[in-house]
């Protein structure tokens, strides 16, 4: 039995046959498939970069349902250590287009991962303005009110 | 800013991290350590108002990410004024500092004893009023309907969901000659966290109980406490030992015996005592004047004999301006 495939086509125009099974994932995907079946589906937001890499997720995480019980294809184990290293060889920028891209497609474990990697960049920042820097935060603070904050911060009172 | 603490995040008019919805970075945020919340309240305005909503602390919730934080309740010496501070670990290390919580009212420190934590908030009951304070937003809600004047001298939680009160209440007495008298009896009452309602005041003539607050426990769903120097309701095994300033984990009594320098352990299912093994370096060294933070991881081996493990150990109250009345644990 052939399996069902649907295009996906990136910002720059660039096509991508995927199993409907992995794309599916999507629950976006899953609705527009319904809607408009057999039709390419534009996805004009995601470059072809971080769709590659969206669906290379998905095809690991896919669960192929052909009747015989539990037939994913890595244990769970295995899955969580391969999410880990997934994301590890991300970079800033691109984990969070990554992590826009889960969030737009609405692929629930995809943004769990990207979600928790981010969190932990942000628990690896030494202090403020690393966390500022690394994510394009306007500091909106007065020196004056910095310091209110870090004295409130401090023992005793 | 604390006028600013009750808007919520979608209100800010730029996005909290840009280019990604908030609802996303509450997601995030909701996922990093509690600790370094001091740390993302200096990054923006917005992210200063994020850590102090009660938004977060729900997310936390539901992703099971919430972690046990600790408060303080310090007693300044020279003004009476009672404060509630954070213990928070600092970034990137184990050191731990206090940080006070300024959100909250000025507190009675008369019979400000009943610190009660349930849930994400902690329950206070003193001579004058009750309240709660919840620990995610660090507002402060009345309590209110309490249904007679009575001066709580003890607090414990039981079924989880359940503070029970015991103290002194007026109650009228019809005496012989069928006049009624006022007179002061030992009371119980429960306050039922979930559906904010009171029991009915249960007057308990023959019950013995401290004058003073007095420290008591919970272990199984009883509630063990102390009246002058002496145990009551509870087996003599548990009443052979000073264990004032004790906590219960897991319905296990611990207890730091100062005449030894040792942690004491009692479980009542075995009514016996035990030394918690692996501490006694740690609890040689500490001195009389600090208030010292002290995290024990304990392990129950296998044969029942309970291994302790320091997991932090600072000295964070180095004066002597403060006196701490209490120390509760919320998990949030």
């Amino acid at each position: 039995m052939s399996k069902k495939m649907i295009v996906l086509k990136s910002s720059e125009g660039v096509s991508f046959v995927v199993e409907e099974a992995v794309a599916r994932q999507s629950k976006i995907i899953s609705f527009l498939v319904e809607e408009f079946p057999d039709r390419e589906l534009p996805l004009t937001n995601m470059t072809s970069e971080i769709l590659r890499k969206t669906i290379e997720y998905c095809k690991k995480h896919v669960v192929e349902d052909d009747g015989g019980g539990d037939s994913s294809s890595s244990s769970s184990g295995d899955l969580k250590e391969w999410d880990v290293k997934f994301v590890a060889e991300i970079d800033q920028p691109r984990l969070m287009d990554l992590l826009m891209a889960a969030n737009y497609l609405d692929i629930p474990s995809l943004l769990d991962v990207t979600c928790q990697k981010v969190a932990d960049t942000i628990a690896a920042c030494n202090d403020e303005k690393e966390i500022r820097a690394t994510f394009n935060i306007e500091n909106d603070f007065t020196e004056e009110e910095v310091e209110a904050i870090r004295m409130e911060n401090q023992y005793p009172i | 800013m604390s006028e600013n603490m009750e808007q919520s995040p979608e209100l800010s008019p730029s996005p909290l991290i840009p280019l990604l919805p908030d609802d996303v970075t509450v997601d995030i945020v909701a996922r990093v350590p509690i600790s370094h919340y001091p740390t993302l309240s200096l990054v923006s305005k917005s992210f200063r108002k994020l850590v102090a909503s009660s938004k977060l602390y729900k997310r936390r919730s539901q992703l099971g990410t919430t972690q046990h934080r600790l408060y303080a309740v310090l007693r300044n010496r020279n003004t009476c004024v009672l404060s509630v501070y954070i213990l928070h670990r600092k970034v990137n290390s184990s050191d731990n500092r206090l940080v006070i919580v300024r959100s909250l009212p000025p507190m009675s420190s008369r019979g400000s004893y009943g610190y009660i934590p349930v849930g994400t908030k902690v329950y206070v009951f003193n001579y004058l009023d009750a309240f709660s304070i919840d620990c995610t937003c660090h507002t402060v809600q009345p309590i209110s309907d309490i249904p007679e004047y009575m001066s709580y001298k003890v607090a414990n939680v039981v079924d989880g969901k359940k503070i029970c009160l015991i103290g002194d209440s007026f109650c009228h007495v019809v005496e012989e000659n069928g006049a009624w008298s006022k007179c002061l009896s030992k009371a119980v009452t429960v306050y039922d966290t979930e559906t904010q309602t009171w029991e009915p005041v249960m007057i308990k003539q023959d019950m013995v109980v401290a004058s003073l607050w007095s420290d008591s426990v919970v272990m199984e769903d009883k509630i063990y406490m102390k009246e002058e120097r002496k145990w009551e309701l509870m087996d003599e095994v548990l009443n052979s030992k000073e264990w004032e300033g004790a906590c219960v984990v897991d319905d296990i009594l611990y207890y730091h015996d100062c005449s030894d320098k040792t942690l004491k352990a009692f479980d009542p299912k075995q009514s016996r005592w035990s030394v918690v093994d692996g501490l006694e370096e740690l609890l040689a060294v500490e001195t009389a004047q600090s208030k010292w933070s002290k995290a024990i991881a304990l392990e129950r081996r296998q044969g029942g004999e309970i291994w302790g493990k320091k997991e932090s150990c600072d000295v964070v109250v180095e004066d002597e301006l403060f006196d701490m009345l209490k120390c509760v644990s919320v998990t949030v």
